[in-house]
């Protein structure tokens, strides 16, 4: 034993058994403490990683993720855009006999 | 040409052209449609939109899309064309099958206008008390169907409204005669579904402006459409607006030809334009 360790032992005051106790459940509580936090942060780590990846996956412009459509105007505003109702057939002199009529119903 | 006539919608249809089995479907679709949009048919799916009128109701695929047309001819005739006028109808005396129609001492019930009804998809909300009368378009998108069941050179005719594929000769109201090359046909008028109430001639197209019906100038206007559609609701469009009509319909170059009380018959430009183009 060197000579600094006896100077300390003897300028500590004698622990009891108790303290000692204390102070080994803080220190095996601390040590799950650290290990919860270990865990927490892994599993933090894992899902932000997973996360992020499929994010970037999905989102990334290099790839196509799903079927390739056109770029083009939704169907249903296209379908209104070009409907009109009105449109107008053709008439001509008539060549030949009346086959049908038109008439208020 | 093989034709199939048959009574429907409260008039006479003929299919001419296409094979046996294609006209038979062509009057199963018209008896199809009968029961579905007929007023006069209790247990029609058209009577129940009607008796649910104040709360939303769900709808078969073809009412649904029926209805948007509707509400398509009235968006593009600023609302001349409405399908909600059925209260009007009905307080003009038009509340059975016309061929059952009599004269009615009574006075007209109160003018009745235009309702807003919402359609999302297959659900439709009326407000409480809206009557609707689809029948017009009804029976005009029935003769555009049905030719679409007809092949080769075919016609489909439902009282004035009339398809052809394949040039046709029409007779029209007053006399002539006219060559349809291409679309439609449809006579709008009051000279047949006309009754009386309370003393006074009440017909079946109904101006929205008034909610009791027209006092147009014309008796009947004839149009020509791309579709029976667009020529039936151009047709109405122009009864309605009157002195305005023909001017309306070149807007549209829609041809047309209207007859007045006394006979006269006036073509409007889009009309002139196709027989001196054809001639």
């Amino acid at each position: 034993m060197d000579q600094r360790s006896k100077r300390r032992r003897r300028a500590e005051p004698p622990r009891p058994d108790r303290q000692i106790g204390e102070r080994q459940e803080e220190l095996a509580a601390a040590r799950r403490r650290a290990n919860a936090t270990k865990v927490g942060f892994v599993t933090a780590v894992a899902v932000l990683f997973v996360g992020g990846m499929s994010l970037a996956r999905s989102a990334y412009a290099g790839h196509a993720k799903a079927p390739i459509v056109p770029l083009a105007a939704p169907g249903r505003y296209e379908r209104i855009v070009k409907k009109n109702l009105l449109q107008a057939g053709v008439v001509a002199p008539a060549q030949a006999p009346p086959g049908a009529a038109s008439a208020p119903s | 040409m093989n034709e199939l006539r048959f009574e429907a919608m409260g008039c006479e249809v003929v299919a001419r052209g296409g094979r046996a089995t294609e006209r038979a479907d062509v009057e199963e679709l018209f008896r199809e449609r009968d029961r579905m949009f007929s007023r006069f048919i209790p247990g029609s799916e058209l009577n129940r939109v009607n008796a649910a009128s104040g709360r939303p109701t769900i709808v078969s695929g073809l009412f649904a899309a029926t209805l948007e047309i509707a509400l398509q001819a009235a968006y593009e005739t600023d609302g001349l064309v409405d399908p909600t006028l059925g209260a009007a109808l009905a307080a003009a005396g038009y509340t059975r099958d016309f061929a059952e129609l009599t004269t009615d001492p009574r006075p007209a019930g109160p003018a009745s206008g235009p309702r807003a009804v919402h359609l999302i998809g297959r659900i439709v909300r009326m407000p409480d008390g809206a009557i609707l009368d689809l029948n017009g378009v009804v029976k005009a998108l029935a003769v555009d169907d049905g030719m679409a069941l007809l092949s080769g050179d075919a016609s489909v005719s439902a009282g004035g409204d009339l398809a052809a594929r394949g040039s046709l000769t029409v007779a029209l109201p007053g006399g002539d005669a006219v060559e349809l090359r291409e679309g439609a046909l449809a006579t709008s008028g009051s000279t047949k579904r006309r009754w009386l109430r309370g003393g006074e001639i009440q017909h079946h197209l109904i101006d929205p402006r008034t909610g009791r019906p027209s006092r147009s100038p014309w008796t009947e206007v004839t149009a020509c459409g791309a579709t029976c559609v667009a020529a039936d609701v151009a047709a109405k469009s122009a009864f309605l607006l009157g002195d305005a009509g023909p001017a309306w319909l070149d807007a549209r170059e829609i041809p047309a030809r209207l007859r007045r009380e006394n006979g006269a018959v006036l073509t409007n430009a889009a009309w002139d334009r196709d027989l001196r183009e054809a001639a």
